[in-house]
């Protein structure tokens, strides 16, 4: 049986390069945008004993006051299955008093412990001098110097784990800070203390509680004297062992001067996310690319070396075209989440927090949103994820609703698709290329769309006080690159492998739906075309032939029904079927027009491109994408709700199907709505 | 005792209290400890949230909240 370990501190001190540095690439969940949000696992031996660390997210105090830290409360309360037998508390060298207010309470939880000071350099460069065997008599546990960056002390406290002790320090006493008698209040321990301002009063004996509650104290403040009365005593308790504090240069804001300058900041910051933008078209097109032609290259080779047959159809039009549809997006996906790494690691996504706070407020949210929106143009799942640094409840509401309504990395494929039909690739508007400049107002349509909803949703929710913004600024630093090409991989890997799975499935599915339908309809489509041919080519012949058969399958059944209610909006049955199979997820748009156009065995994107152009509506013989049809699809695929994993994940978020139900509801009629509106004035 | 808002940029204070229900345990656990002197670093325009640091800590809280923290001005 492994140990179970837990990682504790304060937010950006390092615990998550710890934690990589002492697992490798061995863990069990992706954990998203730089911080960590859920936590995440892995193992790791030393001398053959098996250790199973988690790394919980970062937290000032036991007693959570946002749905993240709300993640360590219930890691280690005592009827946790995960509760850890021993805790790494890792401190911020510059920072000891603050951070071991955090270990004290781990100390009052007597939970066996190894304290970590990290960023030993950083401090040692301000002056500050730690004396760790002093230190470590003070606490009563192994103290190690660490700096996780580079790996210095890596093998300390591997060593010191097997040395791990419930530390000494005893700080908990509510008789100092409650001006109540001291006899009453010596049989609260922490953890009952922890459960009262932790604000779950049902874990409380009765006998406690009516202590607790004969204090006439709210939780809020009686918290804020516990921290204020560690605080006081560590800072005199650490006199003895810590010195070179007092000059304390406060290094690593330099920036700030330019970063939240009142004119220089907001360019800079407009300068920034625009760069962020461009470079993930710019760095992508050449994997992609890549890819795409790889991809061809090996349908090519299986086209070549497969007996024809229904298996070969199945692997190449069914699973390769799947598998592209996947791996395609990989390049954008893992840049995207690299850009915003690097925002976030580098620090500078706080001050891009600061700068739009009162905007965001103006649409019922404050700026801690800014994460989930700007993840939201990678991935809705992770950016609703990123929505539990936000405490007050109907901000997070809101935030959760409108973050899919930004224009994620899955409506890119539909959304390039789409343009490059729309607009010829050589047009050119200055520096800018014209399809360049419509992809970059489609996601400023998203963008409005998300901030209209928050408005209305801000004007109409029942409104509880607001509780008050407020937010510590880290220091600027040096990406971690190992960090970031840890999270870079491990959400590449999770989408290949949690949205491939659906995707494929999907494909396989489809392309059974294309090419089957009720009795012998198929072969019947065939023969009637067949009968009817007088002086067609054989090309004419062919296309003819595979379209009526798609009409007749169970696929175009199910297009045609809902056609109907598509037509106000320009679409026909086609894209009705491609409307149904991308429900679970927009990319599958693409790889079901490929399946539905049959351009699947070239599996080039050109090529579909020139048969749908080519398409015509059977009555009218009028091209089925014209600018009115293709602009209302794009406008449709901005705001529907076309994504399981979304929903899911609201649900999960939530704790409940209502809101889920809600935005799919508002987003499906958001998009009838405005697709139907574009088409009509345009057609 | 003044207000926090009205406390000029590069201006040194200590703080004294804050009178906003469910920020007390906030402030104390990012170190905003009664006594401890804050800095005013900057102040974002259009009423934006102020910019605070002591030492290695630096947070920023909203102006209308800085309107219920109070401080004392450094006689030192």
């Amino acid at each position: 049986m492994a140990i179970k370990l837990a990682i504790l501190g304060n937010p950006n001190i390092g615990k998550s390069t710890l934690f990589n540095r002492l697992t490798g690439l061995q863990q069990k969940a992706g954990n998203f945008a730089g911080v960590t949000i859920e936590k995440k696992s892995g193992e790791f031996s030393v001398n053959g004993v098996y250790y199973e660390l988690t790394d919980l997210p970062g937290t000032y105090s036991l007693i959570p006051k946002s749905p993240d830290e709300e993640v360590v409360f219930n890691h280690l309360a005592l009827d946790s299955t995960q509760k850890p037998e021993v805790i790494i508390v890792v401190l911020d060298a510059s920072n000891l008093e603050r951070n071991l207010v955090l270990f004290s309470q781990v100390a009052d939880l007597k939970i066996p412990s190894v304290v970590a000071i990290n960023m030993v350099d950083v401090a040692e460069n301000k002056g500050i001098k730690i004396d760790s065997d002093g230190l470590s008599r003070l606490l009563g546990c192994p103290v190690v110097m660490t700096n996780a960056r580079s790996g210095k002390g890596l093998d300390e406290v591997k060593s010191s784990l097997g040395k791990a002790r419930v530390p000494e320090l005893n700080l908990f006493k509510p008789e100092e800070f409650l001006d109540s008698p001291s006899s009453a209040l010596q049989l609260i321990t922490f953890r009952t203390w922890l459960n009262w301002v932790g604000h779950k009063p049902e874990l409380l004996d009765s006998k406690s509680l009516e202590i607790l509650k004969e204090l006439n104290i709210s939780p809020d403040l009686a918290q804020a004297r516990e921290t204020i009365n560690r605080y006081r005593k560590l800072k005199f308790l650490l006199k003895s062992v810590i010195s070179g504090t007092e000059a304390r240069p406060n290094s690593g804001f330099g920036f700030d001067s330019l970063a939240l300058h009142p004119i220089f900041g907001y360019v800079l910051m407009l300068f920034i996310l625009l760069g962020v933008f461009e470079a993930i078209f710019q760095l992508s097109n050449y994997p992609m690319e890549l890819i795409d032609g790889l991809m061809a290259n090996g349908i090519d080779f299986l086209n070549g070396i497969l007996p024809e047959g229904i298996f070969k159809r199945l692997l190449i039009e069914g699973v390769m075209a799947g598998i592209q549809g996947i791996v395609i997006f990989v390049p954008q996906i893992a840049i995207l989440f690299f850009l915003i790494g690097l925002l976030e690691e580098s620090g500078y996504m706080a001050r891009v927090m600061i700068l739009l706070d009162r905007l965001m407020k103006k649409i019922g949210l404050s700026g801690k949103a800014i994460i989930p929106l700007i993840s939201g143009v990678a991935c809705a799942v992770p950016a609703i994820m990123a929505t539990r640094n936000i405490s007050n409840s109907r901000e997070r509401l809101i935030a959760i609703f409108i973050t899919p309504l930004m224009s994620c990395s899955a409506r890119l494929p539909v959304f390039t698709l789409l343009i490059g039909m729309l607009v010829s690739d050589s047009a050119v508007y200055g520096p800018f290329s014209m399809q360049g400049l419509v992809l970059f107002s489609l996601y400023l349509i998203g963008l409005f769309g998300a901030i209209l909803t928050a408005w209305i949703l801000d004007r109409f929710m029942p409104s509880k006080e607001s509780t008050p913004f407020i937010l510590e600024i880290p220091p600027y630093q040096k990406p971690h690159w190992r960090n970031l090409w840890f999270s870079v991989f491990q959400k590449s890997k999770a989408f290949v492998f949690e949205a491939g799975k659906v995707i494929l499935a999907i494909s396989i599915l489809l392309w059974m739906m294309a090419g089957f339908g009720p009795g012998n309809s198929i072969e019947n489509a065939e023969l009637k075309i067949k009968a009817n041919q007088k002086s067609m080519t054989a090309d004419e012949l062919n296309r003819q032939v595979s379209s009526a058969k798609l009409e007749a399958s169970y696929a175009g059944i199910a297009g045609k029904w809902i056609e109907p209610a598509l037509q106000p909006m320009g679409f026909d049955w086609k894209i009705g079927v491609a409307l149904i199979t991308s429900f679970a997820a927009r990319e599958v748009f693409v790889g079901t027009m490929s399946v539905l156009y049959a351009s699947g065995a070239e599996g080039e994107t050109e090529q579909l491109k020139v048969r749908m152009k080519a398409a015509k509506h059977p009555d009218s013989g009028l091209p089925v994408f014209n600018p009115a049809c293709i602009l209302s699809l794009l406008i449709f695929y901005i705001f529907a709700m076309q994504c399981m994993s979304t929903l899911a994940v609201s649900y999960r978020e939530t704790g409940s199907w209502k809101w889920p139900f809600y935005q799919l509801v508002y987003m499906t009629g958001l998009a009838f709505g405005a697709s139907t509106l574009v088409f009509q004035i345009l057609k | 005792m003044v207000s926090l808002s009205v406390l000029p940029a590069n201006h040194q204070a200590l703080f004294v209290s804050c009178q906003i229900p469910g920020l007390n345990a906030k402030l104390a656990d990012l170190g905003m400890i009664p006594g401890t002197i804050w800095k005013i670093v900057n102040q974002i325009p259009f009423s934006g949230p102020l910019v605070l640091s002591n030492g290695p800590i630096r947070i920023s809280v909203r102006k209308e909240d800085a309107d219920f923290i109070f401080m004392e001005e450094n006689s030192k």
